[in-house]
Parts: C-alpha cells; sequence; structure tokens
C-alpha cells in the first residue's frame, strides 16, 4: 500500500482533493449548475465527483524511485486510489457536518452558494448523517476506479480516457450535437433524453464503446491507416492537400450543422483568433509582451464604424459624428489595417528601450489609454463618448447581409484565413527569424546585425494590423459599440488564448481561442465562471505544459527525431565531444 | 595597410577607467592578440569598438570610416562580426537559423516579399540558406548533418563556441573579434580551434582580432600582441618581445618588490 509514495502522500493528496472539492460547492459550480450531462447527474454532480476520480488517478500514477519506474498492480493501484477518493470524501463530509452545526443561512451569509439545493446535493436528499456517509462512500468509490485506470496498462487506459471525457463532452454539447444531427436527419432521441436534455444512460453506454473501440483500434493500427492513407494519396503533397481539402470542408459545412447559435459564437471565436493571430506576432514571434492590446481592437473598431457611416449614440437619438465617410467596408478595411499599423508605430516608438515586466507595465497603460480617448468627451464628436456609436452598417455582397450569423461567419473565416496565412509566411522567413533572434536575446540579435529598434517597431505595427481585423469586425458583427467592450479584459483574453496554444504557433491560437472563447459561450452556464476557467487553465498550462497545447510544430517533431537521427550520426562519425547538454528550461520537453 | 584603428578611445563607468587613451591599430590581413590580466579592459574594447558602448573619448576607424555614434546592427554591416565572452546564441532556434540569422544583414527581404514569395525573395531565401550551410560548414562535420536542425541548446559547449563564430562567419566580414574563444575548451578542442583561427585568416581572408589567455593559442596564432592594463596599452610587438617584456611580466606576476 502506499502506491511508491507512501501512505502519508496518498492520504494528503485526498485532503487536497477534498479541499478543492468544498471550494468547488463554494463557489457554486456545484449547486448551481443543474443541467443533466448524464442520466440524471448533473454538470454541478460531475464537478463534484471529478476530484475524487483525478486524485484517485494521480496517486496511482507510476513512481519514479531512485531512477526506476515503478507500476502499481492494477489491484494496488485501486486500494491507493480508494484510500485518496475515501479521504477526500471524508474531507467532503466533514464539511457538509460544519455546514450543518452552523447552520445553513450563517454560512450563507459568507458563502452565498451554500444553498438548500446544493446541500441536497451533497446528502443526496437524505438526512446529514446518511448523505455524509455516502459522501465518503462514493469518494471510495470514485478514488479506486481513477486508481485502477490509472494503474491499468496502457491499451485500456488511454481509450478508457479518452471514451470517458468525449462521453462527458458529449453530454455537455447538446447545443451543438442535437442540430447538427437533426440537419443531418438522424433521430437523436436514443441518444439525448427529451426531458433531461442529457444523454440518456443508452447513450451514453453508446458513445463510450464506440469511442472506447476507436481509440483502441486507432492505437492499434494507427501505422498501417497511416500508410495506407500515404498509399491512397500517391504522394506527400497530395496527402496534405487531401487533409485541408477536408479540413476546409469541415469549415464550409459547419455553421450549416450547428445552427445559427453556436455560429454566432464560432464568429465570435474567429475574433478572437484574429486577435490570437496578430498579438501572438507581437509576443509569441517578437516577445515583446504588450498587456494593452486592446488598443488595436478599439482602433480597428471605431474606425470600422467611422469610415463606414456608424452614428453617435446621443441623449437625442442619433447623430451623425463630426467626420463620417461612407465606404464599403470591404474599402474600410485597408484603411483601418493601415491606420492601426500607425498606431501600432505610436505605441511602439515611446516603449522602444522597455523589456519585460516594464514593457507589460507601460502597454498595459496604453490600453487604458486608448479605452478611455475613444469614450472621453473630448473626442465625443467623432465617437460618442460613453454612449459609444451605433448603426453601423453591415458588409452586404448582393443580398448577403452578413450581420446574419452564417454569412458573418464567412467573413471571419475568410479574414482569419488570410491572417493565418499572413503570419504563417511571416514566421518563416528572414523577417520571422529576425523577431526570433530578437527574443531570445535582444542585445545579441542587434549585435549579429538585426536593427532591433525597426524590427520592434515593426512587430507593433504587424501585430496592430492583424489585430485590428478582429475589431473591425466586432463593430460590424453587432453593429454598436461602446467602451464596456474594450476593457483590459480583451487584452488578457488575447494573452490567455496565446499562452493557452503556445507561444509562436498557429494552430495553438486556434485551438486557444476555441478553449477560451468557444466553451464558455457555448455553454451558457459556464459564462458567470469563465474568468474562474481563465485562472485554472493558465495555471494548468503553466504547471504541466508550459509550452502551451501545441507548441510550435517544427520544434518538437525536433525533439522527437532527436534520437533516432543521433543513433544514426553515431554510426557515421566515430569520435566525438560532450553530449547534448540542455541549459534553458524553455522548448524543453516538447513533443 | 589599417583595416582598424583604435585612437585615444577612453571609456569610464563611473570613477572608474575601463579604457584609458587605448591606442592601436589592426593591419589588414593580420591576427592581432589583446592580452592583459584579468578587468585590463580587453572586452570593452570589443564592446566600444561593436558599439554596444559608446567611447568617452577617442576615435575608431573601420577603413575610411570612423564607427562612433553608430548601432551595432551598423557595425555589423559594415563587415565588423564578433563572438562573445560567455556564449551568446538564440537557444531556442535551430543551429542553421541561428547561422541564417547571420545573413540578415546581407540581405534585404520586407513584409511584402515574405508574404508573397515573390521570386527574389526566394532566391534570397536560398543564398540565405547556402551562405549558412557553408558557414556551418568551415567546421567540418561538427556542425553538419542532422545537427543543423536542431535546436542549438542542444549543442555541446564546445559546439556553441563552433556555432557563435559559424553565425558571426555568416555576416560575411572582413575583420572578426573573437572573446576568449578557447575558454572552457579542453586541450584537444583547444588546438582544433587554434587551427581554425589560422584557417579563417589564410582560407577565408579574414582579419581577426582575438582576445585570448591561453598563452599557447596567443603564441600559436598571433602575428602581433597587444598588451593592456589598466585600459592602457604596455606593449605591442611579437608574441616573443611582449611575452618578454617587464611591464607585461610586472601586470601579470606584480613588481619585483613585491614579489
Amino acid at each position: 500500500m502506499g502506491g511508491g509514495r507512501g501512505a502519508r502522500w496518498t492520504v494528503r493528496a485526498g485532503l487536497l482533493a477534498g479541499v478543492v472539492s468544498i471550494y468547488l460547492c463554494l463557489v457554486g459550480l456545484v449547486g448551481t449548475l443543474t443541467s443533466d450531462v448524464v442520466g440524471r447527474i448533473s454538470v454541478g454532480r460531475v464537478f463534484l465527483s471529478l476530484p475524487a476520480v483525478l486524485v484517485g488517478y494521480v496517486v496511482a500514477r507510476p513512481a519514479l524511485t531512485s531512477g526506476a519506474v515503478r507500476r502499481l498492480p492494477v489491484r494496488s493501484g485501486v486500494a491507493v486510489g480508494a484510500l485518496a477518493g475515501g479521504t477526500s470524501g471524508i474531507v467532503l463530509a466533514v464539511g457538509v457536518g460544519v455546514v450543518n452545526l452552523l447552520g445553513q443561512d450563517t454560512v450563507r451569509n459568507v458563502f452565498v452558494a451554500v444553498s438548500p439545493q446544493l446541500m441536497n446535493i451533497l446528502t443526496f436528499g437524505r438526512s446529514t448523517v446518511v448523505g455524509a456517509l455516502a459522501l465518503i462512500l462514493l469518494g471510495t468509490l470514485l478514488g479506486a476506479i481513477g486508481g485502477g485506470v490509472s494503474a491499468a496498462p496502457d491499451d485500456v487506459r488511454k481509450p478508457t480516457i479518452v471514451a470517458s471525457a468525449t462521453t462527458l463532452t458529449i453530454g455537455i454539447l447538446r447545443t451543438i450535437v442535437h442540430p447538427a444531427l437533426a440537419q443531418l436527419g438522424l433521430r437523436d432521441d436514443w441518444l439525448y433524453s427529451p426531458i433531461t436534455l442529457g444523454l440518456t444512460w443508452l447513450g451514453a453506454i453508446v458513445v463510450f464503446v464506440v469511442t472506447y473501440a476507436a481509440t483502441a483500434f486507432w492505437r492499434a493500427q494507427r501505422t498501417v491507416v497511416v500508410a495506407r492513407a500515404r498509399r491512397v494519396a500517391g504522394t506527400e503533397a497530395r496527402l496534405r492537400i487531401g487533409v485541408l481539402a477536408v479540413i476546409a470542408l469541415v469549415l464550409i459545412a459547419l455553421p450549416f450543422l450547428v445552427g445559427s447559435i453556436v455560429t454566432q459564437i464560432l464568429g465570435t471565436v474567429g475574433i478572437y483568433i484574429l486577435m490570437g493571430l496578430g498579438l501572438n506576432i507581437v509576443v509569441g514571434y517578437a516577445g515583446l509582451l504588450d498587456l494593452g492590446y486592446v488598443a488595436f481592437f478599439a482602433v480597428g473598431a471605431y474606425t470600422t464604424a467611422v469610415l463606414t457611416g456608424g452614428l453617435r449614440i446621443t441623449t437625442v437619438g442619433l447623430v451623425p459624428p463630426a467626420f463620417s465617410l461612407h465606404l464599403s467596408f470591404f474599402v474600410a478595411v485597408p484603411i483601418v489595417v493601415t491606420v492601426a499599423a500607425i498606431v501600432g508605430l505610436l505605441i511602439g516608438a515611446p516603449v522602444l528601450r522597455l523589456r519585460g515586466d516594464y514593457l507589460a507595465i507601460v502597454t498595459l497603460g496604453f490600453g487604458e489609454i486608448a479605452r478611455i480617448l475613444f469614450s472621453s468627451d473630448w473626442l465625443k464628436g467623432v465617437f460618442g463618448g460613453t454612449q459609444g456609436m451605433s448603426g453601423v452598417p453591415a458588409a452586404p455582397v448582393g443580398s448577403l447581409q452578413f450581420r446574419n450569423a452564417q454569412p458573418f461567419y464567412f467573413l471571419v473565416l475568410g479574414f482569419c484565413l488570410v491572417a493565418v496565412y499572413f503570419s504563417w509566411r511571416l514566421a518563416d522567413s528572414r523577417v520571422g527569424r529576425a523577431w526570433n533572434a530578437m527574443r531570445e536575446d535582444e542585445q545579441v540579435a542587434e549585435a549579429v546585425g538585426v536593427s532591433t529598434v525597426r524590427y520592434k517597431l515593426l512587430a507593433f505595427a504587424m501585430g496592430g494590423a492583424v489585430g485590428s481585423l478582429g475589431g473591425a469586425l466586432f463593430a460590424i458583427q453587432i453593429g454598436s459599440l461602446n467602451d464596456a467592450s474594450f476593457t483590459i479584459l480583451v487584452s488578457i483574453t488575447a494573452l490567455a488564448v496565446v499562452i493557452l496554444g503556445g507561444m509562436g504557433s498557429i494552430p495553438g491560437v486556434v485551438v486557444g481561442a476555441l478553449v477560451l472563447i468557444g466553451i464558455p459561450g457555448v455553454l451558457s452556464e459556464f459564462e458567470q465562471y469563465r474568468l474562474l476557467l481563465y485562472g485554472a487553465v493558465l495555471m494548468a498550462i503553466m504547471i504541466l505544459r508550459p509550452q502551451g497545447l501545441i507548441p510550435n510544430i517544427r520544434r518538437s517533431r525536433e525533439l522527437e527525431e532527436e534520437e533516432r537521427a543521433q543513433d544514426k550520426w553515431a554510426g557515421e562519425v566515430a569520435g566525438d565531444d560532450l553530449g547534448p547538454e540542455p541549459v534553458t528550461p524553455l522548448g524543453e520537453g516538447a513533443g | 595597410m589599417n583595416l582598424l584603428e583604435v585612437r585615444g578611445v577612453s571609456k569610464h563607468f563611473g570613477g572608474l577607467y575601463a579604457l584609458n587613451g587605448l591606442d592601436f591599430v589592426v593591419e589588414r590581413g593580420e591576427i592581432l592578440s589583446i592580452i592583459g590580466p584579468n578587468g585590463a579592459g580587453k572586452s570593452t574594447v570589443f564592446n566600444v569598438i561593436t558599439g554596444l558602448y559608446a567611447p568617452d573619448a577617442g576615435d575608431i576607424v573601420f577603413g575610411e570610416q570612423s564607427l562612433v555614434g553608430l548601432t551595432p546592427n551598423q557595425i555589423t554591416k559594415l563587415g565588423i562580426a564578433r563572438t562573445f565572452q560567455t556564449v551568446h546564441l538564440f537557444p531556442n532556434m535551430s543551429v542553421l537559423e541561428n547561422a541564417m540569422v547571420g545573413q540578415h544583414c546581407r540581405s534585404r527581404t520586407t513584409v511584402f516579399g515574405a508574404v508573397f514569395r515573390t521570386p527574389s525573395m526566394r532566391r534570397e531565401e536560398r543564398s540565405i540558406r547556402e551562405h549558412a550551410q557553408s558557414a556551418l560548414g568551415f567546421f567540418g562535420q561538427r556542425l553538419a548533418g542532422y545537427r543543423q536542425d536542431q535546436p542549438a541548446f542542444s549543442l555541446s559547449y564546445a559546439n556553441r563556441r563552433r556555432l557563435e563564430m559559424a553565425r558571426a562567419l555568416a555576416t560575411e566580414p572582413s575583420l572578426l573579434l573573437l572573446d576568449e574563444p578557447t575558454a572552457g575548451m579542453n586541450p584537444r578542442e583547444t588546438l582544433e580551434l587554434r587551427d581554425h583561427i589560422v584557417r579563417m585568416r589564410d582560407d577565408l581572408g579574414l582579419t581577426i582580432l582575438v582576445i585570448e589567455h591561453d598563452m599557447r593559442v596567443v603564441k600559436g596564432v598571433s602575428d602581433r600582441v597587444v598588451a593592456c592594463d589598466y585600459g592602457e596599452k604596455i606593449a605591442e610587438g611579437s608574441y616573443e618581445e611582449v611575452a618578454n617584456d617587464e611591464h607585461v611580466i610586472e601586470a601579470y606576476l606584480g613588481t619585483k618588490a613585491a614579489g
């Protein structure tokens, strides 16, 4: 017993998981998220169960003792997991007891989330004592499951994890899956219960089994499948074109499948992909930590509004601003991008000598300055002050109105593709290399011949130009603007998107935006926990995977192939100096 | 003919004179070593020549042009490349990319060219790659093959030093400044590097200014030696002349009375 790390460690992990459970209860994740995922198991109950399962999983992981990996037999895994899970259950039960002792009302004075509903969930509708015992039992059971899966061989463990995650995801994402299936003409009343709106037990089991089988098959037959795809495609280039064609098809079909609400959210995701791509140039490529990126978002949005004929909101109704043009959106965009690039130069020029923290703080200030300027009384005649602007015309192409969700989605998609191409080409060029060199070591880059002044300004200008596209689309998405849309939160969100995906990685930005904007958007229940999600996700990323979800692909592949190449090399060349000795923690552990 | 002239250069940090009216010239095609005890101002000379520090007094003339007031990247473009006392690479970029950055000042692709892949851009990219590979190729098999695609941080210490030199070579300099190139290398690597320094002059036609502590290397490579102490030149001449100079011995070992 003890999982190779000792019983004390296991119990301590269990205590921690218990505290996490109590935290989740107190912030309301357990009590208020009542929609059902599977059967009558609500999202809240899933959150209540997660810590116990996870702690069971973690304590039964193979331990590294004196250089050797020690795997637990499944039976010990179950036992260790049960101990940890049970401990967390005890902590939770004690918590319930304390609340009962103090009285719910007293506790609710401080922790508003401690509702009768929450207590009902925690005690399973029984008395406190029975409920507490049930919590301990449940914790033990869940911990045991987590531990068992964790100690199981990889051929069982990995498919189980994938299948469980998929089942939960599909359970939550009825908003997307249900309309998509309906569009395809498929019945789904066996999958989703029309009453609870979650998965039926049958549906859950089918999803689990199918995903499990698919994952297991992929694990076993992966090389065969890939080889066959290669053979069918003929050349590597044609395979790549095939993959791209499939992706394009999915992107085009998506808005017709998922319904207009989700399409609307995808439009917002696209706006943040643009913001992320722009910020990625500044932060990811050039290494300049810009916390005031919202400035470009605001410039893009307000410039678009003024150029296309948006109206000021005043107490006497909508009034044309002091300066106004009635350009078509597509004519306005190049002007907007140019203006944003110039603003990038203006912001970049005074901060040329600043680095790191100092740069971050000053740019943070610039972001606020931009918001305050746009909403100031001084510029009220042009930008409408705090009331903002309204009536920004949509961008029509023939009879298509881009304010509707689906055409807007395609407009955003088009902009995103342009921005992706732009970023990708820049990264793999003399310009991108100069930025990377500057990010790695500014002084040395200068000494090797890179004009750091020039390339810093260029990064701000290019990053601003791409980001302003996001602002321009935002302006026509809803047609009205005010300063509430341009708070520091936008900067933080864009930065979180970049960090989550992996700095300098274009696919990373896309995934980051999907996770951070898409998930809270689709799961409207989560809306109020959006910031909690950001915080948790960022902490997890920093601890578990500092290089981001999808790090710089080329580099991680290099690291993977390094060993093989080295073996080959050793055969060819005899006699060499010391082996590799990585010094920088950055970039290590990729792949 | 003089390639570089350092004329009465002074540089002080607060009250400390790192350089005090230093004078010396580097002739085209020679290997000149600068020696001196720690704190003699050797690295400061490099930093002043390459524009990292501005001199407080004096002038530095490269060819016909004064370097005072130019930024480091402009000086690199004129044809002066350097390495650092402690290795400074771009650790997360690949070995080849490190060398390709060296070609930056010899190329001109802009954002427009990069995005639209113009024919001239592609031609230039090819030439950048070829130049970088030939710079890496100077060190034979050490920086060849699969290593070129690895991140620079994965290289061994000696290879990092070699890569730093290759990156300097990739800037196509006429004058190369090496700051303690053999520091931290084992005797075998030191010997190999000594040959490389000589070959850089003989095969690549470079003029080389080198700071070095290892007297075997100084003796092996130098056409002339300049000895400094307290930011001033105390001796100049062939290795034998300088090594036997009274002032030099005094600077390293102290005066006879004190010793």
